[in-house]
């Protein structure tokens, strides 16, 4: 049979969307691996709900995973789809107007009756009343396909039905020519020990391929040329895995033992997952009773001279907030590793958003700073772990890190770092008396390093430091207790002091796209591709426009004011309603612009776009 | 809640702030330090029913027989579940210094609880208890929460952490998880450990993480200066509970039982002879090792367990059961084996002669009681229930009389009907509620 022609692309999104027991997150996972192969960029967006198996066949139960390729950099998972794979109806309602005017939809016609129809509340069959007319639509049977492929297998009707993704996998692979192999070896390995369900999920793959090859639905397959990534080793890696990895990094590089405190949170949880398994690396992790009960006990792992961390989502930052004051008094290091989710309260859990920032930096009882950094790729996430555990020790304090579930799911090739590239992370303990008092020679806890303003770490165990910490106010020096107004006034001030001092570690902001111009944005999280795919755009169209993004939320850099003052407008879009705007006026007195989304998704870079387009017209 | 307690008047910083109501005699030094001059420290008297009997040997036919009839006010229970718990070294195990003194213990901060509380005697008795351990200071740490008792890791020259309302325990479980040589005690009390805390104390029974966890119950709020706590009685009356509390108290030692602790151990801080005991043996658990102390807040809640706790009537009210006695009994039915006293086993009857006769002896008979006597008194509904038991050396008692709750309260008749119409006699009576069934036994 000859092989079918090839038409070259430079970029393509698909997006599988389905039931939430259709597979859609491990299909659109095994694409993303096989284009990893195809040495392509990409940028991926899980968006599934919060329910585990919600009703078959209802909207609110569509999952549905997003992936943009292409052989230029990817900087956003896409903001239009070219391709969408429709398991049933409801998935197909819920996404539509994700996909491009001219583009591919590719359904599963044996859902596509009337009471599916029902279920995603549909007047009348989409495939008939003439509203998919502007796309190309592609009908395939696949339930049919698949039972008949497996209808000599003796695996039940559930089991057979459930592998149909397998088909959609293969057929998915063929129209975009990824390689095949990455998946047989995923399905060997996963299905190992169940040889009746690899063998069926192996075949539908080959089907989904074969069919393809020789369906007249099919004109040609699609290529798109392997991307000019910096040389090096590549791995593909979502921002959550970054992140242990990071804070794996960060116990090796210091010699510290981890020890992760985390209750079971979505999208957090999936860094309990993580680091649970790299025990080899001395880490440990412990599933909590609650999250303030993490944090406790990460607390107790630093005081005894590991790195205590913590991570969680939403509403438990909250509840962690109360022991965070305390970590803060003591002076002793924690991260707190916040994946943001839509809220107020439980919110929207598995949506995306940035509106946990004014928490993390005033949520606490009293006049309490503390360092707050934000990952903004998910190979970023990786660095600044990294980050966030040096300044934790090195300052001694807790350090908050601002993931989000864009962030923490979506996944993108990252080059992997030499060790020696990472920064110098020396952890020193006190082991001597440090001070005199009455001709005697005693221990201070609380005198501090005169350039970082850090405490020292003296840990129980050793001889003749022994010393009581707690949450009520210290002796600015001998760190008993201290009603002393004055001393509270001086407390006050050295623990806002140590955090600006933070600002000798942070390296200037470098700037994405014209260094003066009519407009600066200045972005923070996971926000970074869309702004800077949109800043592109626009200079492309002929404007002068740059951007920068801030890694330390708190303390400030100190060149933001300088770089903003080289552009005649400010903007600062984020995914919550108008959070860093306010402390970027507050700080610099300067009419930054917000422009806010709080609609559970990222950005799309054509939004931001037509937003810049606007200020600089 | 919070520490607001005790901050209001503070503004030196130096001097402790007396509770209202304590005259400020001696205001840099809270009265005089623990246990010694206020409090009895007397070796306390055995209980009844355990006096006489000599240690090991039961002196009645079965186990069962042993314990007083009816309920004991409030024993000093203490579990133990795993038999083959582990002891740690005598002394210097990890390169402890040798002869350290109780005062290598005291931290150089002055004690800032009220003159006279029971807190005094826990903390003397740690630092007693302390050198025997045979641990260098520096390798114990004392992690606490918020409250009065929240105050103890201040005055004790070790590591330690006065953290946040509730959380001792899980700082304690992530520092020995992540550095399991250190010997750590976290000091508790019913507010912090029951009411706020509750969720971490019983997932720290379930983990069973190696440390040892002292709870303070004196059944109130003190350092919030009053409120009903969660083992406060139903109907207290304090400030936040004007027409008196409606809520049910925990019993903390049966909580922790159902979260399956693993050393669950009650004493008093009238009794630090036995408190040294119980944190020794709690200690020397390979587990967590819970001590609950009735400990008494002589500002909020004087005498919350004076009934039982004092000197005078402690030996009348209360019954240690202790692991000397419980804690390594053998597995299986504790039974003597003299047939005289109790009944061969039934397959034995079926083919020894010897047993046989035994069997019908005891049944037909019973068992011949040494000559002597007995007086032995319980605490019963309406008061003290008596029986004295004269025993000629035969089978049956030579004399027996009973002293039942009724016969004294009839005596007080005498004293209430002077001065009254003969016709009151009957109400004054009524009263008492008098069993005359009881009286002439």
């Amino acid at each position: 049979m000859p092989k079918k022609p090839v038409e070259m692309r430079s970029e393509a999104t698909v997006l599988f969307a389905g039931d939430s027991g259709d597979g859609m997150q491990l299909t659109g996972t095994q694409f993303t691996l096989a284009t990893a192969h195809a040495m392509n960029d990409l940028a991926t967006l899980p968006d599934f709900p919060a329910e585990i198996r919600a009703p078959i066949g209802t909207t609110y139960g569509v999952s549905g995973f997003q992936l943009k390729f292409g052989s230029t950099d990817v900087r956003t998972p896409g903001d239009e789809v070219d391709l969408l794979v429709a398991m049933n109806p409801a998935a197909l309602k819920v996404n539509l107007d994700r996909v491009r005017i001219g583009g591919t939809i590719l359904v599963n016609v044996n859902t596509f009756d009337k009471r599916n129809f029902a279920l995603a509340h549909m007047d009348s069959n989409p495939l008939e009343d003439g509203s998919l007319d502007r796309f190309r639509v592609i009908q395939i049977e696949l339930t049919r396909m698949t039972r008949e492929a497996l209808a000599d297998t003796d695996l039940n009707q559930k089991e057979i039905d459930r592998s149909k993704n397998m088909f959609a996998l293969g057929l998915a692979l063929w129209m975009y020519s990824r390689p095949v192999q990455p998946a047989i070896d995923w399905i060997t390995t996963k299905f190992a020990d169940k040889p009746k369900i690899r063998d069926a999920n192996l075949q539908l793959l080959k089907k989904g391929i074969h069919f393809g090859e020789t369906t007249d639905t099919f004109a040609h397959r699609i290529e798109i040329e392997p991307a000019t990534l910096k040389k090096g080793k590549y791995r593909v890696i979502q921002g959550i895995q970054a992140l242990a990895m990071g804070i794996v990094a960060a116990g090796q590089k210091s010699g510290l033992g981890i020890f992760y405190g985390s209750y079971p949170i979505t999208p957090a949880s999936d860094l309990l997952h993580a680091l649970s398994r790299y025990k080899n690396y001395g880490v440990m992790t412990m599933q909590t009773e609650d999250e303030i009960a993490a944090i406790g006990a990460a607390i107790g792992a630093s005081f005894g001279g590991g790195i205590g961390i913590t991570g969680t989502s939403g509403p438990g930052l909250a509840l962690k907030s109360e022991a965070l004051g305390l970590a803060l008094m003591l002076e002793i290091p924690l991260v707190i590793v916040h994946v943001m989710r839509g809220g107020p309260s439980t919110g929207l859990p598995t949506k995306t958003e940035q509106s946990d920032l004014m928490q993390a930096m005033f949520g606490r009882n009293g006049d309490a700073p503390i360092p707050v950094l934000a990952a903004s790729t998910a190979g970023d996430c990786f660095e600044t772990a990294y980050e966030a555990c040096r300044i934790a020790v090195k300052y001694m304090t807790p350090v908050i890190l601002l993931a989000d579930g864009f962030l923490a799911n979506g996944a993108e090739p990252w080059l992997i770092p030499n060790a020696d590239s990472l920064r110098d992370f020396h952890v020193e303990f006190a082991t001597s008396l440090n001070g005199e008092r009455d001709g005697e020679k005693v221990f201070l806890p609380y005198k501090r390093d005169q350039k970082t303003l850090a405490r020292p770490w003296a840990l129980p165990g050793t001889p003749g430091l022994a010393h009581r910490v707690g949450g009520l106010e210290k002796d600015a020096e001998d760190g008993s207790v201290s009603y002393d107004g004055l001393n509270h006034q001086l407390m006050t001030d050295l623990r806002a002091e140590k955090v600006q001092r933070v600002n000798q570690e942070v390296e200037a902001l470098k700037v994405y796209g014209d260094t003066v111009g009519d407009v600066l944005i200045v972005g923070w999280g996971s926000t970074r591709g869309s702004i800077e795919s949109a800043v592109t755009r626009v200079r492309n169209a002929g404007h002068t426009v740059g951007t920068v993004h801030l890694r330390f939320l708190n303390p400030l850099p100190t060149d933001l004011a300088e770089i903003a003052g080289r552009y005649k407008k400010l903007l600062v879009p984020e995914l919550n309603n108008g959070q860093l705007v306010s402390l970027l006026r507050a700080e610099y007195l300067l009419p930054f612009e917000g422009f806010s989304q709080v609609t559970g998704q990222p950005f799309r870079a054509s939004d931001l776009e037509e937003k810049i387009l606007g200020m600089v017209e | 809640m919070s520490e607001n307690g005790n901050t209001s008047g503070d503004s030196g910083g130096r001097k402790p702030k007396l509770p209202p109501g304590m005259k400020p005699t001696s205001p840099a030094k809270p009265a005089k330090p623990p246990g010694k001059g206020t409090r009895p420290l007397g070796k306390p008297a055995m209980p009844p029913g355990l006096a006489t009997r000599p240690p090991g040997k039961p002196a009645m036919p079965s186990g069962k027989g042993t314990r007083p009839l009816g309920k004991p006010a409030m024993p000093p229970g203490l579990v133990t579940r795993p038999p083959g718990a582990k002891s740690l070294p005598p002394a210097s195990g990890d390169g402890a210094p040798a002869g350290l003194k109780r005062s290598d213990f005291s931290s150089d901060q002055d004690v800032r609880w009220c003159p006279g509380c029971g807190d005094y005697a826990v903390l003397a008795t740690t630092q007693r208890l302390m050198p025997e351990l045979g641990i260098a200071p520096e390798n114990i740490v004392f992690i606490s929460g918020i409250g009065c008792s929240s105050r103890f890791p201040y005055y004790m020259n070790t590591y330690g952490m006065h953290s946040i309302h509730g959380r001792a325990p899980t700082i304690a479980t992530g520092l020995k998880a992540s550095r399991p040589e250190l010997d750590i005690w976290v000091v508790t009390g019913d507010g912090d450990a029951l009411s706020i805390g509750g969720n971490h104390l019983i997932h720290l029974m379930r983990r069973n993480v190696n440390l040892q966890i002292l709870l303070f119950n004196n059944q109130i709020y003190g350092l919030t200066k009053g409120q009903y706590s969660p083992t406060s009685e139903v109907g207290k009356i304090t400030k936040s509970t004007p027409f008196g509390s409606i809520d049910h108290p925990f019993n903390p030692t049966a909580l922790v039982l159902g979260a399956d602790a693993t050393f669950v151990a009650r004493t008093m801080d009238t009794d630090p002879k036995h408190m040294k005991s119980m944190f020794m043996q709690a200690h020397a658990h390979g587990g967590t090792g819970f001590v609950e102390i009735y400990q008494n807040c002589n500002i909020f809640n004087d005498g919350a367990f004076a009934a039982f706790a004092e000197k005078e009537v402690r030996s009348d009210r209360t019954l240690q059961l202790d692991t000397a006695e419980f804690g390594e009994m053998p597995e299986g039915i504790v039974m003597v084996d003299d047939y005289k006293i109790s009944p061969p086993p039934r397959a034995e009857m079926k083919g020894s002669m010897e047993a046989l006769i035994h069997h019908f002896k005891l049944f037909t008979e019973g068992y011949h009681v040494p000559a002597g006597e007995t007086y032995t008194a319980v605490e019963a509904p309406k008061g003290e229930f008596a029986v004295y038991l004269v025993s000629d050396g035969t089978h049956r008692p030579y004399r027996c009389y009973i002293r039942a709750p009724g016969f004294v309260h009839l005596q007080a008749l005498d004293f209430m009907t002077k001065g009254h119409m003969l016709a009151d006699t009957v109400s004054i009576i009524g009263s008492l509620d008098i069993v005359f069934g009881e009286v002439d036994r």
